[in-house]
């Protein structure tokens, strides 16, 4: 991408009128984790305005003023190449990093009692989400900003049982599912992961093998968040980055991506059967396709799910989340039909019922998404399939003999029973091996 | 631009409308199930025949994709090895970002 070509050459923060996107892919590319944009904020003491302004100007900085703007209204596209922006009505001043270093400032530099400078700070991102990812987001980001202060901070987040869970080191589905007591790792077991991409940068999965494939006529980095989230589960790491607990369960598995849905969340034209056709065709033990739609059993559907157990595949899928009957794929006797349970074991609300072959844990799971957020909360049978997937992995790693039908009567037998009917639950909660 | 057949009746009669166009406009995505006994490619010859805009051939699969109206359908259907011809099913699972999903 041209784009990209651009912000290369540009190796350090850009000028203090970026767009926003452009300051993200900047510190993305210089690999940074700071939620710092780059540039800086000057406040000028109250009434010194007027005097801070002119003093940026007089050592040379090209500034510009929203007062030059009719109402103070400007478009960031009107002050291209700016050096600083002067923000009078706030008495702040946006200053681009290398100006700042220029000019001899510094967050760290005393400032002069006589001087219309009162602080200098940096600029840090803020990021619009729902609300525990935005709670954690906040988290993080007064543990960054009071790092830098040189204090520690102390917030109190909601109580959780996650929050307990994250103390052992795990979280909650993987802990249910017996994952961390497993010798397993997935390792040499291809997971086919069909869904919107993934995020191939994320810090998590560095070193890992990603073969990547799209049919939606977008690239595979996901722009989503459903394909990070769900390949987190099934195949993230044993020790995920600083203090976030293990959310991952084939962490040696070879991850197939294949982007069948696109960065908007919808299939084009027959992608997922595209993707399935990939998938087999590389002989993945385990195909992954987090996806589904309220529809009768579809026949292409279920000649996948032949065609996989016949390659020594299994297709798994979620139920879906309508509180309603299994939709497809998920609904053909070929694939593998799994049901959400919450924390306390029993079937999530959403989850739909009737022809189910398994349970997992799919309310409130934690697992990758896209950068700069990296990590996140959802709720869906797709996350509870999941966790079959990365369960089923470790199977397979076991014996070359649990391909196919096999793995598939395997994973089902040494599911724990739930006190439940099997339309809601199947043969019960999935175990790791 | 094709000239329209005297005296028959189109789905869109009154429109001066090329046929390409008009056939652009009630041609949607059909995926064809194949049964094993017969190659693939045979299947998606007859297919062409019959009207299709072959798309895919899934080998590992058996299943065809194209487009074509809703006329050549029927002809599908009857076509040796096709087991089943149903309309492209639309995947949808929600925006980007949402604490819930499928």
């Amino acid at each position: 991408m041209a784009r990209k070509a651009r912000k290369r050459a540009q190796a350090t923060s850009g000028p203090a009128t970026s767009s926003v996107d452009e300051l993200l892919l900047a510190a993305l590319e210089r690999g940074d984790e700071s939620l710092e944009t780059g540039r800086y904020l000057i406040t000028f003491k109250e009434g010194a305005v007027k005097e801070g302004a002119h003093a940026l100007s007089a050592t040379g900085l090209r500034s510009v003023d929203a007062r030059d703007f009719a109402g103070q209204a400007f478009n960031i596209r009107d002050v291209a190449g700016a050096d600083s922006l002067v923000l009078p009505e706030i008495g702040v001043a946006v200053v681009a990093a290398a100006a700042l270093a220029t000019r001899g400032m510094s967050v760290q530099a005393e400032i002069a009692a006589d001087s219309p400078i009162q602080a200098i700070e940096p600029e840090y991102f803020v990021f619009a989400q729902s609300a525990d990812d935005y709670l954690r987001g906040f988290a993080r980001a007064t543990e960054v900003i009071a790092k830098d202060l040189g204090q520690t901070a102390e917030l109190k987040m909601p109580d959780h049982d996650q929050e307990e869970v994250q103390v052992i080191g795990a979280t909650w589905g993987l802990i249910k599912c017996k994952v961390p007591p497993s010798p397993r790792s997935g390792a040499g077991i291809k997971v086919a992961v069909l869904d919107t991409g993934m995020d191939l940068g994320h810090p998590d999965f560095s070193g890992r093998m990603i073969v990547g494939q799209t049919f939606v006529g977008q690239p595979v980095q996901d722009l989503h968040s459903h394909g990070t989230h769900n390949i987190g589960t099934a195949c993230g790491p044993q020790a995920p980055a600083g203090t976030t607990p293990r959310y991952g369960i084939g962490y040696k598995a070879l991850i197939f991506a294949g982007k069948v849905l696109s960065n908007s969340g919808a299939s084009v034209g027959g992608s997922v059967l595209a993707g399935m056709n990939w998938a087999i065709a590389n002989r993945c033990a385990v195909i992954f396709t987090p996806l589904g739609s309220q529809a009768p059993v579809q026949a292409a559907y279920t000649a996948a799910g032949t065609a996989a157990l016949n390659n020594g595949g299994v297709i798994i899928a979620p139920a879906g989340s309508s509180g309603s009957n299994p939709g497809a794929p998920a609904n053909s006797p070929t694939i593998m039909s799994v049901a959400s349970l919450d924390q306390n074991l029993s079937p999530s609300s959403f989850s739909n019922f009737g022809k189910i072959e398994i349970a997992a844990p799919g309310r409130d799971v934690l697992s990758s998404v896209p950068r700069p957020t990296r990590y996140g909360t959802r709720s869906g049978t797709s996350m509870a399939a999941a966790h079959v997937a990365g369960c089923a992995a470790l199977w397979a790693e076991t014996s070359p003999t649990l391909r196919g039908m096999n793995l598939w009567n395997k994973v089902l037998a040494t599911a724990q029973p739930l006190p439940f009917p099997a339309s809601r639950v199947g043969k019960g909660l999935v175990q790791a091996p | 631009m094709a000239p329209k057949k005297k005296g028959k009746r189109e789905t869109a009669p009154r429109k001066t409308v090329s046929r390409k166009a008009a056939q652009k406009k009630s041609t949607q995505t059909w995926v064809i199930t194949t049964s094993s006994d017969r190659p693939m490619a045979d299947i998606a010859k007859d297919l062409s025949a019959a009207g299709f805009a072959v798309d895919q051939t899934l080998e590992q699969i058996g299943v065809i994709t194209g487009k074509s109206d809703a006329k050549a359908v029927g002809k599908a259907r009857a076509i040796r090895g096709v087991t089943d011809v149903s309309p492209d099913l639309q995947v949808d699972i929600g925006p980007p970002n949402s604490r819930d999903t499928w």
